[in-house]
């Protein structure tokens, strides 16, 4: 207790003495505050007043160029040019020159006088930041504007870089476009640094790859004159250009493809068949992406939109078909690992195949005769695989093998809407049409037909691995993200799915197929071959539509040489005659190009 | 003794200071949102929900002066202990909003429980120094007494709330150097301290390196921070001896100052009343201040002489932080300007200190 009485007494006399020196500091900051404030609002006042009347500081975006898009090779497929925008800072027109300068600007920039006065009056939302009236004029504007620039008080030219898409529609499809930020984009994205008046990428790479691509924008905060226009730099932020991203596509090849069709809808895919490598990929027809990027009619962009001829869409990856008989190395396959089937066994083929009340043609009404699973391949013939599909298979069997091609998935190629296709089964059907599977639904999808869908991204990769022998991989259409310095971010490695198990018996079968498919003197697909590479392939044709509009679409697919192959690739071309006819024949000229030009280096160079 | 009739001794002046500067408050809030207001047609009307949270606080202003200082005391851990928690509820469960998680929602009520942390800190310090006051020679005891604050310190620096957490800084110190620490302990942890400064800056969250980085320089991000600090520069500065008058300041109404209603509320005064105006707040705050150390150092016992110091400490660092920090002599910290700044949570925390404040004066006078 003493010890307590002691130490409070202590304890009272310290804080005696302590609380005056905290009585003192408290004194000393205050007058440090109202010096200081003294400082800027009494003796530096009138200068602050300066900068605030009509707020002589203003801050400027600097908009980040966008990365490079690349091919294989180093061929620059998109980047960026100098565009020039008009702007207007609404604070600084004065207020009965507003009609004026819009009827001046209305002659020099063609557009419609009352447009600009629009953007002119509008209402104030955050003051002394610019609006775009018009972008991206021409060089000719640029200079009538500044030579009559006191005629144009609060109007502004600012440079921007724009997308250009170097070879306009070329490789359209896997490059994609970019366009305006919509409000819903904005929202969710604006604290990762996008500005109102953003691009951003819509489908294809520049979607995909957006995060990369986009740089980050710079900033300036400047001092203008009493007039607004540019005094002194107060501060400058530079931006950070996007990082480059480099294809897998061959510039040369996928031009090559794009001339293959010019009057039909389809498309072609070419892939490398050792690691998944997208060496070419069309669909067709083509869409020009400056189109988004520069000020284009709306009736041109709405006719882009909503064609039947479905411009936008990536038919190689968005849409899905019947694969029709290219469908017939899977069933084999499948027949002849689960033993049923031998190689030496034969079905006769008197051109119908009867299956309790129905009847299922084959293509070719006079019959084949009698078939081994070679000739069947070769020949296509219907009757074979109806009986494989429906006495040696069933549903269950063809499911499995569907899914072990990776049909009814993703491929997880890189880009976006990729479409899953169909891998039917007793209980999709159950679940979906409230049916239950008729045996007659196998005999129809032992041919590919029926409710089988797949897309032609798919039907490559089925291609692929029979060519490597059960590697089912990855389609890869990025090969390495490069910054602007120059290091690598990011590279791609192939990715095998799956290991699918096939005996090297059974591949060798299926192989000899395809290689007779083309090579043989009867073959289906013929009209593939090429005079100096061995090629192997298979036929396709599907029925589409009603007995009284009966269309065909045609598919050849395959790969070449047949004995050590390196590439694989898809033909599709809708509203044909055949496979062997329509479809063939630009595999062909494919594979030509790729082992008599682009192989022996007789293309290196020039574009 | 009737409780009523204590209330005979509140310090007059303090509360005059008090109503005065929590009117200005609602009218500069009033003046700092009135774009808003019209934007929204008065749906988004910031002066009348401050109205009611002044109404609120004065209600629990009255609770602490009725209850007491002295039986508050009793339950300094415990209140420490139920903000801890509340502080480890904000780390589970808050809302984020600006990049930081500082809220808790209540159905319609948001709390910040970080602001009345800085209050159930000085009043949890102050009771573990005046139980142990005979101990004041040891370093021990002095770092007891740290740990105290270091633990919440440490929850509100990663909510991340830098400001807050700067605060306790100076309320350790004063509440240790008033009760007779020697010299050469404080500097014991002070050296230490400015040492290891280099690692905190690895602690920090980029956005606060940043604006750190933007203080030293402001050209390094002219849109962003340092657009923020030149704008709130303009706005005071141009306000000059006079100011522009209420309502009419321009880089006020033109939109030009972010969170001008809650953290710039200063720049906004400055503005609209000039220096004249910035001197008269500053003077209403330097009076409180000087009140608050008097009655510290009038007060008979230990806990309450301590209570006011710390409060007394408080109020200056929310005042030396936040004018700092918008006449540019200060780094960028969200902390708001007590009784000014619009929010709940910060009014809140400025009616109970000054109510400590009072029941301290009140307790002096009826008791003796």
């Amino acid at each position: 207790m003493v010890r307590t009485y002691r130490a409070e007494k202590h304890f009272i006399g310290m804080f005696e003495g302590r609380i005056k020196f905290i009585a003192l500091a408290v004194i000393c900051v205050f007058l440090f505050l109202t010096l200081a404030l003294y400082k800027i609002q009494v003796i530096q006042g009138d200068w602050f007043k300066e900068l605030a009347r009509n707020n002589r500081v203003r801050k400027l975006l600097i908009p980040a160029p966008r990365g490079n898009i690349y091919d294989r090779k180093g061929v620059i497929l998109a980047d960026n040019r100098p565009s020039f925008n008009v702007e207007v800072i609404i604070e600084d027109v004065p207020k009965n020159k507003k009609e004026d300068i819009a009827k001046q600007l209305s002659a020099i920039v063609k557009i419609p006088q009352e447009k600009i006065l629009k953007k002119i009056n509008l209402s104030r939302r955050v003051p002394y930041v610019p609006e775009i009236i018009v972008r991206d004029i021409d060089i000719a504007a640029v200079s009538k504007i500044q030579e009559h620039r006191e005629q144009f008080p609060g109007i502004n030219i600012n440079p921007v870089p724009i997308r250009e898409y170097r070879f306009k529609s070329h490789a359209s499809h896997i490059i994609g476009y970019i366009g305006r930020i919509s409000s819903s984009e904005y929202k969710q994205k604006k604290n990762s640094g996008y500005d109102i008046n953003d691009y951003i990428g819509k489908t294809g790479i520049e979607k995909v790859m957006e995060d990369y691509l986009k740089g980050i924008h710079g900033g300036m905060q400047v001092q203008v004159d009493n007039r607004g226009y540019l005094d002194k730099i107060l501060g400058v932020k530079e931006p950070v250009a996007g990082n480059n991203v480099y294809l897998t596509i061959d510039h040369h090849l996928q031009k090559y493809i794009e001339t293959l069709m010019p009057e039909q809808s389809g498309c072609i895919i070419v892939m490398d068949v050792k690691n998944g490598n997208i060496l070419a990929l069309a669909s067709f027809p083509e869409f020009d992406p400056n189109l988004f990027v520069k000020p284009t009619p709306s009736k041109i962009i709405n006719e882009l939109f909503q064609s039947k001829r479905k411009y936008l869409i990536n038919k190689a990856i968005r849409e899905i078909y019947p694969p029709g008989s290219t469908y017939k190395m899977l069933i084999a396959t499948a027949a002849l690992e689960s033993g049923g089937l031998t190689v030496g066994d034969k079905y006769f083929c008197n051109g119908s195949f009867n299956f309790g009340k129905f009847t299922f043609h084959c293509w070719y009404r006079a019959g084949h005769g009698s078939l081994s699973i070679v000739e069947a391949l070769r020949y296509s013939c219907n009757v074979f695989f109806y009986n494989v599909g429906s006495k040696i298979l069933g549903i269950q069997q063809i499911h499995k093998w569907n899914d072990n091609f990776g049909f009814g998935k993703k491929t997880g190629i890189d880009l976006d809407r990729e479409a899953k296709g169909l891998n039917p089964s007793k209980k999709w059907k159950k679940e979906t049409l409230n049916l239950p599977w008729y045996p007659g639904d196998t005999v129809n999808m032992a041919i590919g037909q029926g409710y089988m869908l797949v897309t032609p991204i798919q039907l490559a990769c089925y291609v692929c691995a029979i060519a490597n022998e059960g590697n089912l991989l990855k389609p890869k259409l990025i090969d390495k993200i490069v910054s602007n310095n120059g290091t690598v971010i990011k590279s791609f490695k192939p990715v095998v799915r799956k290991k699918i198990d096939i005996s090297a018996q059974t591949i060798k079968i299926i192989k000899q197929g395809m290689k007779e498919v083309v090579q043989h003197k009867y073959g289906t697909g013929k009209k593939a071959r090429v005079k100096n590479v061995p090629v192997s392939g298979k036929t396709g044709t599907i029925q589409m539509g009603t007995p009284a509009h009966r269309i065909h679409h045609a598919w050849f697919c395959g790969f070449a040489p047949s004995d050590d192959p390196e590439i694989a690739f898809v033909v599709f071309v809708e509203n044909a005659s055949s496979g062997g006819q329509s479809a063939a024949p630009i595999a062909s000229k494919i594979v030509d190009y790729y082992f008599n030009k682009i192989k022996t280096g007789k293309l290196t160079g020039a574009p | 003794m009737n409780r009523l009739q204590s209330f005979k001794y509140i310090n007059i002046p303090l509360l005059a200071l008090t109503v005065i500067l929590t009117a200005i408050g609602v009218f500069f809030i009033y003046s700092a949102s009135y774009q808003i207001t019209i934007e929204t047609q008065s749906q988004v009307n910031y002066y009348s929900k401050q109205i009611i949270w002044v109404a609120v606080s004065f209600c629990i202003f009255l609770f602490v002066l009725f209850y007491g200082y002295e039986n508050i005391m009793k339950q300094s851990f415990l209140i420490l202990g139920l903000n801890i928690i509340l502080l480890i509820m904000v780390y589970i469960f808050g809302n984020e909003r600006y990049g930081a998680q500082r809220w808790l929602q209540f159905g319609g009520l948001v709390l910040q429980p970080s602001e009345i942390t800085k209050v159930t800190i000085i009043l949890a310090l102050s009771r573990y120094v005046s139980l142990n006051i005979h101990n004041y020679r040891s370093f021990r005891f002095m770092f007891t007494a740290f740990l105290i604050v270091f633990v919440p310190m440490i929850l509100i620096l990663r909510q991340p709330d830098l400001g807050t957490a700067l605060v306790f800084i100076p309320i350790f110190f004063s509440i240790i150097f008033v009760a007779g620490t020697p010299i050469k302990h404080i500097l014991k942890l002070i050296v230490p301290g400015l040492v290891s400064a280099p690692v905190f800056w690895f602690l920090l969250k980029d956005y606060q390196k940043n604006r750190i980085r933007v203080f030293w320089d402001p050209n390094l991000d002219p849109t962003g921070l340092g657009y923020q600090s030149i704008q709130s520069k303009i706005a005071i500065g141009s306000g000059g001896l006079f100011g522009k008058g209420w309502l009419h300041g321009t880089q006020n109404q033109l939109n030009f100052l972010p969170k001008r209603y809650t953290d710039f509320i200063f720049s906004i005064i400055g503005e609209e009343w000039g220096f004249l105006g910035a001197c008269i707040i500053l003077l209403i705050y330097f009076a409180i201040i000087i009140i608050g150390i008097y009655i510290a150092s009038k007060s008979r016992d230990i806990y309450g002489k301590l209570v006011a110091t710390g409060i007394s400490i408080m109020l200056l660092s929310h005042v030396i932080i936040n004018v700092g920090m918008t006449i540019g002599v200060m780094p960028i910290t969200g902390l708001p300007l007590l009784f000014l700044s619009y929010g709940g949570s910060s009014m809140l925390t400025a009616m109970i200190s000054v109510a400590l404040l009072q029941s301290i004066w009140m307790k002096r006078r009826y008791d003796y």
